[in-house]
C-alpha cells in the first residue's frame, strides 16, 4: 500500500459562524504522565490550533547544578529523564573525563553501554504501554510494563537502584558485576524477541492501530531537520541520524546494529522505528553480554581512580564542553562549563522532548482530536526533559 | 432423546403458559388466568412495583457481578497472574468457584426429579410449585452472582454510596440530576421482557420472564435511544466542554449504530415472522438463528459494542481524551447509576443476542428439543456470559478507534452489509426458503392467541428435508439456486470484513518495510 496523502482535513465551510472552542488539556490530565497543559483550539472535532504551556514542573536543574559538586549534578541530571536515569550520569562522566582529558578503561565502556542500552529498552518498552493506554488499550501497558520490569530488575542487580541508577561515573562505572548479572542478562536477552512478537501480534499490526497512526503527524525530512528534531523522530521522518553511529560512544563504535528510518513520516513511522529500535538494542545487547562475559576482555578494571568520587575532590580543569549521547527520545547533550573549582559554572541540558513539543502545534493543526494523543505518544515527550 | 419425564413430551401441548407473574397473580387470587385486562388497578400497580423493585435488585447485583467478572477475566487475559492463580489450585478452591454452577444445574433438576418419582405432585401444589421453581432457580443464580458480590463489589458500591454528591457552580441543576436516572430507566424497562428460561409447572407453561409483550424486541431498541436522550442531557447539563465532546460523539456514534442494529435486528424478526421475544425463541427450536443470519449476528455483535460504549468504540467516554467524557462532572451515586446503566446495557445486548441468534434458554441442538431443558436458565445464562466474555476480550484486545473512522465504518461497511442481509433473509422468506422460515411451513389460518402467549399449535415444526418435500417444484429449484446465492453472499460479506479489517496488514508490514541504511 501506499501512503499518498496527508489525512489533515480542510476547515469546513462554514455559514453560521460558530465559534471555535478552547479546550484545556492538563496540567493534570490522565494521559499526560506528568503536568503539561495543551490548550487546543478546537472547531468541534477539527484542531486549529495546540499551544503547549510548559513549566509546572520547573526544578531549575541547571542552577542547582551550578551550587553542587560535581558528582552529584549526576544525580540532578538522571531526573531529568528518569525513564532512562543513566542517561544523565553518561553525560556528566564523559563531560568530566573530556575536560580531565581521561578515558575510562574499556571494559567500563562496555558496561556502560549495555546499562546504556538497558535503559532505552526500559524507556521503549513504557513508551509502547503508554502509547498503548493513550489509544484506549489497556494491555500493552501491562505487557510493556512486564518486561520492563526485567530490564529494571537487571539495573537494580547493577547499581542497587531502578531509576536512577548512579552506576555510570566519571572514569568509568563504580564496581564490576556481580557473576549472577551475565546469566540474568541472558535470559532477559532470550524472552524479549518472543515479547516483541506479542507486541507486535497484539498491537502493530492491529488494523485499528495502523488505521489511526498512518499518515497523522507528518513531518517532512527538511522540517523535522529545521526545527532540531533527534532520535527516532528524526529517523521515523527518513533521516538516518543516529549518534551512537554517526558520533560514537562508550562501545558502539564496536558494536554492530542497523538504523531503522520511515518512508512515510507519520505517527506510524515513528513508531515502527522505536519499535525496530528495541530489537536493536536486544543485539546489541547480545555482543555486550558476549564481549563482557567473554575471556578476551580484561576483568576487574572499571574504574579510572584519577577521578575521586567524593564529593571536593573532584575538580576538572577548567574548559567548556559539550557532550552529546543517542537518548531514547534523541539526541540528549549536555553543556558544561568548568572552572577547575569543585561545582560547574554552568550546565545546560540539550533534552530532545523540548524540541519535539515545538513540533506539536505544527503538526497536530488541522487533524482531529483524538489525533492529538497518538502524535503526542508517536514523540514520546518527556516533561521532566523539557522542564528541567 | 431420554425422556426424563413423561409430561415433557407433552411440551409443546400445553395450552397454558404464562409469564412469573401472571403466575404470580394467580397465586394471590386476584386474577383467573387469562383474563390479564379484568385485573383491578391496584393489583396491577401493586404488581408492577414488585417487579421493578425485584428487577432493579437483581439487575443491580448482576451487573455489579459482570463488572467484577470483568476484572478477573481482564486479569487472565493480560497474563496478570496474582498471588491466588500462582498459588496451586487445589480442588477446595475449584468447588470454590464451581459450586454455584453445580447447584445450577442440580437443583431444578432434584425438583422436577421429585415430580418424577412422585414423591412431589406438583398438579396438588400449583401455585407453590410454580414459585419455588422460578425463585429457585433465580435464587441459586443470586446466590452465584453474590458469590463475587460480596467482598469487593460491596466495597465499590459502599464507596460510591458515601461519596459526596457534587454538582458544578453553572450546571443546569435539574437535566443535571435528572440524566442519571434517566440514562438507568431505560435498562431497567428493558429487563421486562427479556426471557430467561421456562419451566413447566402442572400444566402450564412459566416464562422467567414479567411481561411476554408482543414488542418486546421493538421495547429493547426503542430503549437504547432513550438512553442516548439521557446522555446527551448530562452532556449538556454537566456545563463542561469534555462532556460536550462526550455527548456530540454519543449521539453521533449511537445515531450511526442504531441503523444496522436495527436492520440486523429485522433479519430476525423476518425469520421467527414475529417481535415477541418468546415466540423467537421457540422459533429457533430446530435450528439456531446465527446459522441462516450469521452476517447479521456479526453485525448486530459490532453495534452492540458501539451501543453500549465499549472498546473500541468507547469515544464518547474516552478517558484519555475526554476524562470520561459525559460523566466528567459526576460522582457517587449518579456516577453509579451511570455506571450500572453501561453494564446492564451490555447484559441487556448479550441476553438480545442470546434471545435472538443463539437460541435462547434451549440448550444445544444436537441435545434435540427437550434437551436439558430443565436448566433452561443455566443454557440462557451460559450463553449470555459466553457472549459478555467475549466483549471483555475485544476490550483487552483493541485499541480505540477515532470518530470519523467510526462512522465510516458504520455508514461504508455495516449499514450496505446489514442491507443485504435483511434483503437476504427477506427474499428467503418471502419464496418460503425452509432456513428462513425456522425449519416450519405456516399452516394456513394462524388464529391470534396473545393472551395466553400460545402461538407453537399455530406451527408444525418440521425438519429441513420435511419442509424441502411439502415445496412445490418451482419452489424447490427457487431453495437450490437461493442457496448457492447465499453461500456466495455470505463469503462475499466474510471477504469484505476481511478487507476492512485485515488490508493493512499484508501490506505495509512494520518489520519489512522500514528501510535500512
Amino acid at each position: 500500500m501506499t501512503r499518498t496523502s496527508d489525512r489533515r482535513v480542510e476547515r469546513r465551510y462554514d455559514p453560521l459562524l460558530t465559534e471555535p472552542v478552547v479546550v484545556s488539556i492538563g496540567p493534570q490530565h490522565p494521559s499526560l504522565a506528568a503536568p503539561l497543559r495543551l490548550t487546543v483550539l478546537a472547531d468541534g472535532e477539527l484542531i486549529e490550533r495546540v499551544t503547549p504551556e510548559i513549566g509546572f514542573m520547573h526544578r531549575g536543574v541547571e542552577r542547582l547544578c551550578q551550587q553542587r559538586p560535581w558528582v552529584a549534578c549526576a544525580g540532578l541530571l538522571s531526573r531529568c529523564e528518569w525513564l532512562s536515569g543513566s542517561c544523565g550520569d553518561y553525560l556528566l562522566s564523559s563531560a568530566v573525563e573530556e575536560l580531565s582529558g581521561i578515558a575510562a578503561p574499556p571494559r567500563a565502556h562496555w558496561l556502560r553501554t549495555t546499562v546504556l542500552e538497558l535503559s532505552r529498552l526500559a524507556s521503549h518498552l513504557f513508551w509502547w504501554g503508554d502509547l498503548g493506554l493513550e489509544l484506549g488499550a489497556i494491555t500493552p501497558i501491562f505487557w510493556g510494563l512486564r518486561e520492563r520490569e526485567g530490564a529494571l530488575d537487571l539495573l537494580a542487580m547493577l547499581s542497587g537502584e531502578r531509576y536512577h541508577h548512579g552506576y555510570i561515573v566519571p572514569g568509568g562505572v563504580r564496581h564490576d558485576p556481580p557473576a549472577e548479572f551475565y546469566p540474568a542478562l541472558a535470559a532477559y536477552l532470550a524472552r524479549l524477541p518472543s515479547a516483541f512478537d506479542a507486541y507486535e501480534e497484539l498491537f502493530s499490526d492491529n488494523a485499528i492501530w495502523v488505521n489511526r497512526a498512518e499518515l497523522i503527524g507528518v513531518l517532512e525530512s527538511e522540517h523535522a531537520m529545521l526545527c532540531g528534531a533527534s532520535g527516532p523522530v528524526l529517523r521515523g521522518s527518513g533521516i538516518a541520524h543516529d549518534l551512537r553511529r554517526d558520533a560514537p560512544y562508550a562501545a558502539y563504535s564496536e558494536v554492530e546494529f542497523s538504523v531503522p528510518t520511515g518512508e512515510h513520516h507519520d505517527a506510524l513511522d515513528r513508531y515502527r522505528v522505536r519499535m525496530q529500535e528495541m530489537r536493536e538494542s536486544v543485539r546489541i545487547l547480545h555482543q555486550c553480554l558476549v564481549r563482557l562475559a567473554g575471556p578476551d576482555m580484561v576483568q576487574g578494571i572499571v574504574r579510572r581512580s584519577e577521578l575521586p568520587l567524593a564529593p571536593g575532590e573532584l575538580k576538572p580543569p577548567a574548559g567548556e564542553v559539550y557532550v552529546a549521547l543517542e537518548g531514547p527520545r534523541g539526541e540528549l547533550g549536555l553543556h558544561s562549563v568548568s572552572d577547575g573549582g569543585p561545582c560547574p559554572v554552568r550546565m545546560h541540558l540539550r533534552s530532545p522532548s523540548l524540541y519535539h513539543l515545538h513540533l506539536l502545534d505544527e503538526l497536530c493543526r488541522g487533524y482531529l482530536l483524538a489525533d492529538i494523543f497518538v502524535i503526542y505518544a508517536s514523540l514520546d515527550i518527556m516533561v521532566g526533559e523539557v522542564d528541567r | 432423546m431420554i425422556p426424563l419425564i413423561p409430561a415433557l413430551q407433552q411440551m409443546y401441548d400445553y395450552q397454558d403458559a404464562l409469564t412469573v407473574w401472571e403466575a404470580l397473580r394467580v397465586w394471590l387470587n386476584t386474577e383467573p388466568i387469562h383474563g390479564w385486562r379484568f385485573t383491578p388497578f391496584w393489583a396491577n400497580a401493586l404488581m408492577l412495583i414488585a417487579a421493578l423493585i425485584f428487577i432493579f435488585l437483581f439487575e443491580l447485583m448482576l451487573t455489579v457481578g459482570i463488572q467484577i467478572w470483568e476484572r478477573r477475566v481482564l486479569g487472565r487475559m493480560q497474563q496478570r497472574w496474582g498471588p491466588r492463580l500462582l498459588g496451586d489450585i487445589n480442588s477446595r478452591q475449584f468447588w470454590r468457584v464451581f459450586w454455584p454452577i453445580v447447584a445450577l444445574l442440580a437443583f431444578p433438576a432434584v425438583l422436577y426429579g421429585l415430580e418424577y418419582w412422585g414423591k412431589l405432585d406438583f398438579g396438588k401444589l400449583v401455585p407453590y410449585a410454580t414459585i419455588a421453581c422460578t425463585f429457585a432457580a433465580f435464587g441459586v443464580y443470586l446466590i452465584y452472582v453474590c458469590g463475587w458480590l460480596w467482598r469487593q463489589g460491596f466495597a465499590d458500591a459502599l464507596k460510591l454510596f458515601v461519596k459526596e454528591d457534587v454538582a458544578p457552580l453553572n450546571a443546569d441543576r435539574f437535566l443535571f440530576f435528572l440524566a442519571p436516572a434517566l440514562a438507568y430507566l431505560p435498562s431497567l424497562l428493558s429487563w421486562v421482557v427479556i426471557p430467561f428460561g421456562v419451566a413447566a409447572v402442572a400444566g402450564h407453561y412459566i416464562y422467567y420472564q414479567v411481561a411476554n409483550l408482543n414488542v418486546g424486541l421493538l421495547l429493547i431498541v426503542a430503549d437504547f435511544s432513550l438512553f442516548l436522550v439521557a446522555i446527551i442531557i448530562s452532556g449538556y447539563a454537566s456545563n463542561n466542554k469534555y462532556a460536550l465532546i462526550g455527548a456530540m460523539r454519543e449521539a453521533a456514534e449511537l445515531l450511526t449504530y442504531e441503523v444496522p442494529m436495527l436492520m440486523s435486528l429485522l433479519c430476525v424478526a423476518l425469520f421467527a415472522g414475529t417481535l415477541n421475544l418468546t415466540e423467537i425463541v421457540q422459533a429457533q427450536t430446530r435450528t439456531w438463528a446465527i446459522l441462516p443470519l450469521l452476517p447479521a449476528f456479526v453485525i448486530f455483535f459490532i453495534a452492540s459494542i458501539a451501543e453500549t460504549n465499549r472498546p473500541p468504540f468507547d469515544l464518547p467516554e474516552a478517558q484519555n481524551e475526554l476524562l470520561g467524557g459525559f460523566v466528567v462532572e459526576y460522582s457517587g451515586l449518579r456516577f453509579a447509576l451511570f455506571y450500572v446503566a453501561e453494564y446492564a446495557n451490555i447484559f441487556l445486548c448479550c441476553a438480545e443476542m442470546t434471545v435472538c441468534f443463539l437460541g435462547g434458554w434451549q440448550g444445544p441442538m444436537f441435545l434435540g428439543v427437550d434437551g436439558l431443558w430443565l436448566t433452561s436458565l443455566f443454557w440462557f445464562l451460559l450463553k449470555t456470559y459466553a457472549l459478555i466474555w467475549c466483549f471483555i476480550w475485544v476490550r483487552a484486545t483493541m485499541p480505540r478507534i477515532r470518530i470519523d473512522q467510526i462512522m465510516f465504518f458504520s455508514w461504508k461497511f455495516l449499514v450496505p452489509a446489514s442491507v443485504i442481509a435483511v434483503a437476504v433473509s427477506a427474499t428467503g422468506v418471502a419464496y418460503r426458503h425452509p432456513w428462513f422460515s425456522a425449519n416450519r411451513i405456516w399452516q394456513a389460518g394462524t388464529h391470534a392467541n396473545e393472551i395466553t402467549g400460545q402461538v407453537l399449535g399455530e406451527y408444525k415444526l418440521l425438519s429441513t428435508a420435511e419442509a424441502l418435500r411439502q415445496l412445490t417444484l418451482p419452489e424447490r429449484a427457487f431453495f437450490w439456486l437461493y442457496s448457492a446465492f447465499l453461500v456466495a453472499a455470505t463469503a462475499f460479506l466474510i471477504g469484505l470484513a476481511w478487507k476492512v479489517l485485515r488490508a493493512r496488514r499484508t501490506h505495509p508490514l512494520p518489520r519489512r518495510e522500514v528501510t535500512w541504511t
